[in-house]
């Protein structure tokens, strides 16, 4: 893609994220309307109820779905790097399994409480990848090992769970809405918890980015470039689990932005890891705001799973992308 | 002489006047009341209360047709409970979402009230409180104490030869069978009605085996069922009434196997607590 | 110049490497030969600093593990027996030649962009520049690596069996980029398996066998041992 292009792509995400967060913010169904919110910025006077819910509910909401957008599709895109493997992701890493049964021993040592969710998932995310990375350094790295590794860990940990549902079946409950991934249940405090953590491993990841992108060329082209390649696999992951822990803490297991986001931009011919880092940011975002604006909006007061609506837009989409990219090849 | 019979009238004015002045400022008390669960509502309803808005599930509930819908029980909107400027919310104590809306509400300094009833007198307690809310000690007198009165003549009722037989009480839905222990509230009322629960446990876990409700062989067997009737009923035929041993259990020869009516024994029956233990009383001892 | 004293490269308890003492000149091009499994490829590693070693490995005065890696990816250059297609264009790999020059946010300038240029110029490559590394052949592929060392400007070049997978005419083009390097005054040091056509090229010859040197010395006398 020539330089213009590369640089229109990046200008129309931006554009298009700042509408969908503005959207997001602003537009109401109910009886606080589109204008009611608005009067809450711009305008002299507004109601109470207007107030609350931009300041307790959409704020936090869309800034959860902003970071969470951006920091699982990152990290999806860092594993798939690293390991070289198109179908990594977070959820195949054991990261959700792992933060899955965090939250549900969360549920029982502390029960309903949404702190002790968001650090036992977090805690949860990191120890399973650890448990991956441990079990690869003995057995290889290779693409195969790796999935077949994340595939065991991730048993073994719903092995886990459902062995404590079998003894506590009530903390079921706690972990069903996490299951199904959404942001109903966001507050502000839980976005400004995870806000650092997502940004500092953000900014770590695009300082690393060049270090990274050498691993491509195989161990030993990237020694003889300065580069130490465990060294630099190590933080990578570590850096994926800490940006999806921090996520899925958030917003539940939303499988689909770590694994078909970073997909969908690798296909789209934008060559060279920052760049596609970029548009990950970017474009991760967006995806999520736009879903959970629908999930809100279609059938207000219902909510609709988030999950459901970045599958039903989501998988189409790339399904056209592989078709289409065949045919080019060709 | 005349002094006192207006110093008398005085009296008996200043008594009267302020009871009369201090109903009209309770009944006022909250205007706004938003209700996350059809029981709950049923219950502040039930105290002479309005609702402004409720859960999917209590649309059904008489006076609550044109009620604003806030959502499902398991989980309720917040942003469509704020809307409804609300001044207080009754949420369950059981679900964890609403923990969550509540907190959040307490953080808007919205009062709340955290609802868990498992018995009579837990519902009792809660209508107590409603019914200072609303003013209506006359609705607590009927939807309570009168209750009350009825629970405690049916169980005088119940003869001595009662107490010994032993139950066995299933919740079956189209996922999962459980037994329900002491702590659910319908056996609170066939452990009233002189029965004992064959499970006597307090763990969580609640999936029983086949073999060992055998060996215990109860003399009846109360089946609530969950969810989708149907489909709840299939799971129950699928998992106890073809199996073998079924049909060598006690309960079973002696058809004492009783499906229970949701409203009296799954939801709260709350205004029909005494037509439950009449229901469950008939069932034992005339059925 | 490179000096080796005493080397000694270890796996799983095994020294699957055991040198003496020498010094391969500086400026000129030295071959290493040796049958399969005599330890070429591991000394190439070694001296890469992909392997750790025992002993003494010194490049000019320093010895190779205590300079760190990055200033050491600006003075030896390290193209391996196996290279990876990855998902890039050719110009991109070579692109990557320059990252041991570039420090954070390593953007490159016009002067970067003329040494990428001439690199995959110098390597006849310039009408794959925009494929992709996974459509072209495999001596292509190992052109382009070619070319992503010279982008790397290093005065000391080790490359591990490069010949394999090159056409005749890719071969030539190969010895003659080599010469030419050494002419510029770099070192190059290269293994190989094609003797009838490299060993004209080498200045001074190493031979290995089992883990050991056997020979260290000019050509002609290299020839005899074999």
């Amino acid at each position: 893609m020539k330089a213009d292009g590369r640089r229109t792509v990046v200008i129309v995400g931006i554009l298009s994220l700042i509408a969908a967060f503005l959207i997001s913010l602003f537009i109401g169904n109910g009886t606080v309307g589109t204008g009611d919110l608005l009067q809450v910025l711009f305008g002299s006077s507004y109601s109470k109820s207007a107030y609350i819910i931009l300041t307790r509910i959409r704020i936090p909401r869309t800034l959860a779905a902003l970071l969470c957008g951006a920091a699982l599709s990152s990290s999806g895109l860092v594993l798939q790097t690293v390991l070289d493997n198109p179908l990594a992701s977070p959820g195949i890493i054991g990261i959700n399994s792992g933060a899955g049964l965090f939250v549900l021993i969360a549920g029982i040592i502390f029960p309903f409480s949404a702190a002790a969710r968001q650090l036992f998932s977090f805690a949860g995310a990191v120890v399973a990848v650890a448990s991956v990375y441990l079990i690869c350094k003995i057995a290889g790295f290779s693409k195969m090992t790796l999935v077949l590794t994340g595939v065991a860990i991730s048993s073994l940990f719903t092995a886990g769970t459902n062995t404590i549902t079998t003894f506590y079946p009530n903390a079921i409950t706690d972990k069903a809405a996490f299951n199904l991934g959404g942001l109903s249940s966001v507050s502000l405090q839980g976005v400004l918890t995870a806000l650092p953590c997502i940004v500092i491993c953000l900014v770590i990841i695009f300082a690393k980015q060049g270090q990274i992108e050498l691993l491509l060329l195989g161990d030993e082209t990237a020694s003889g470039l300065g580069v130490n390649p465990e060294h630099t696999r190590k933080v990578s992951l570590l850096i994926s689990a800490l940006l999806a822990g921090s996520a899925v803490s958030l917003c539940g297991l939303l499988g689909f932005v770590g694994l078909i986001v970073p997909n969908v931009i690798r296909r789209i011919r934008c060559e060279g890891l920052l760049y596609r880092l970029i548009l990950c940011v970017i474009y991760g975002s967006l995806f999520l705001i736009i879903c959970d604006v629908l999930s809100r909006l279609i059938f207000y007061p219902y909510e609709i799973p988030v999950g459901l609506i970045l599958s039903a837009l989501g998988a189409p989409f790339f399904i056209w992308i592989l078709i289409s990219r065949r045919k080019a090849v060709r | 002489m005349l002094k006192r019979i207006i110093a008398s009238l005085l009296a008996i004015a200043l008594l009267v006047i302020p009871g009369c002045a201090v109903t009209d400022d309770v009944s006022s008390s909250y205007n706004s009341v938003v209700a996350l669960s059809k029981s709950i509502g049923d219950m502040w309803l039930l105290a002479g209360g309005t609702l402004k808005g409720i859960t999917e599930d209590g649309l059904e509930l008489e006076g609550a047709s044109d009620v604003a819908v806030v959502g499902t029980v398991t989980q309720p909107n917040l942003e469509a409970i704020l809307e409804l400027e609300p001044d207080l919310v009754l949420v369950s104590a059981e679900l964890s979402s609403h923990a969550e809306i509540k907190a959040e509400l307490d953080n808007l300094g919205i009062d709340t009230i955290a609802v868990a009833v498992n018995s009579f007198d837990d519902y009792d307690s809660y209508m107590k409180t409603f019914a200072e809310f609303t003013g209506r000690a006359d609705l607590y007198e009927l939807n309570v104490t009168s209750i009350r009165n009825s629970i405690d003549e049916i169980i005088s009722l119940v003869p001595s030869a009662g107490e010994g037989l032993t139950y066995l009480a299933i919740r079956v839905s189209a996922t999962k069978n459980k037994v329900l222990k002491n702590d659910y509230f319908a056996c609170g009322i066939f452990n009233d009605l002189g029965l004992n629960n064959v499970v006597t446990d307090n763990s969580e876990l609640d999936e029983i085996s086949a073999e060992w409700i055998a060996g215990a062989d109860p003399d009846i067997i109360f089946v609530v069922l969950h969810g989708q009737e149907d489909e709840a009923m299939d799971s129950f035929t699928q998992a106890f009434e073809s199996s073998a041993f079924w049909g060598e259990l006690t309960a079973v020869s002696e058809g004492r196997v009783f499906v229970l009516p949701k409203d009296y024994f799954q939801y709260k029956p709350n205004a029909l607590w005494a037509d439950a233990y009449q229901y469950a009383y008939d069932l034992i001892y005339e059925g | 110049m490179i000096t080796v004293d005493n080397l000694k490269v270890s796996y799983e308890d095994k020294n699957v490497l055991e040198l003496g003492s020498f010094t391969f000149p500086e400026g000129k091009i030295t071959g290493v030969i040796g049958r399969n499994g005599s330890g070429k490829s591991t000394f190439l590693k070694a001296i890469a600093g992909v392997l750790p070693y025992k002993g003494s490995l010194k490049v000019g005065k320093d010895e190779i593990t205590s300079v760190p890696s990055e200033l050491r990816a600006r003075r030896i250059s390290y193209l391996p027996q196996r290279v990876v297609s990855a998902d890039m264009t050719v110009k991109m790999l070579v692109r990557h030649g320059r990252y041991p020059w570039k420090s954070f946010p390593r953007r490159l300038n016009s002067d970067d962009k003329r040494i990428v240029d001439d690199a995959i110029a110098r390597v006849g490559i310039n009408g794959l520049s925009s494929k992709n590394l996974k459509s072209i052949s495999g001596g292509e592929l190992k052109l382009s690596y070619l070319a992503m060392i010279l982008a790397q400007q290093t005065d000391i070049i080790l490359l591990d069996e490069p010949e394999a997978h090159l056409d005749t005419e890719h071969r030539q083009l190969l010895y003659n980029t080599l010469s030419s390097l050494r002419d510029e005054g770099k070192t190059v040091v290269f293994t190989s398996h094609n003797l009838t056509e490299s060993m004209p090229v080498f200045d001074k010859v190493l031979i290995l066998d089992r883990g050991k040197d056997v020979f260290f010395g000019d050509p002609e006398e290299a020839k005899t041992k074999l």
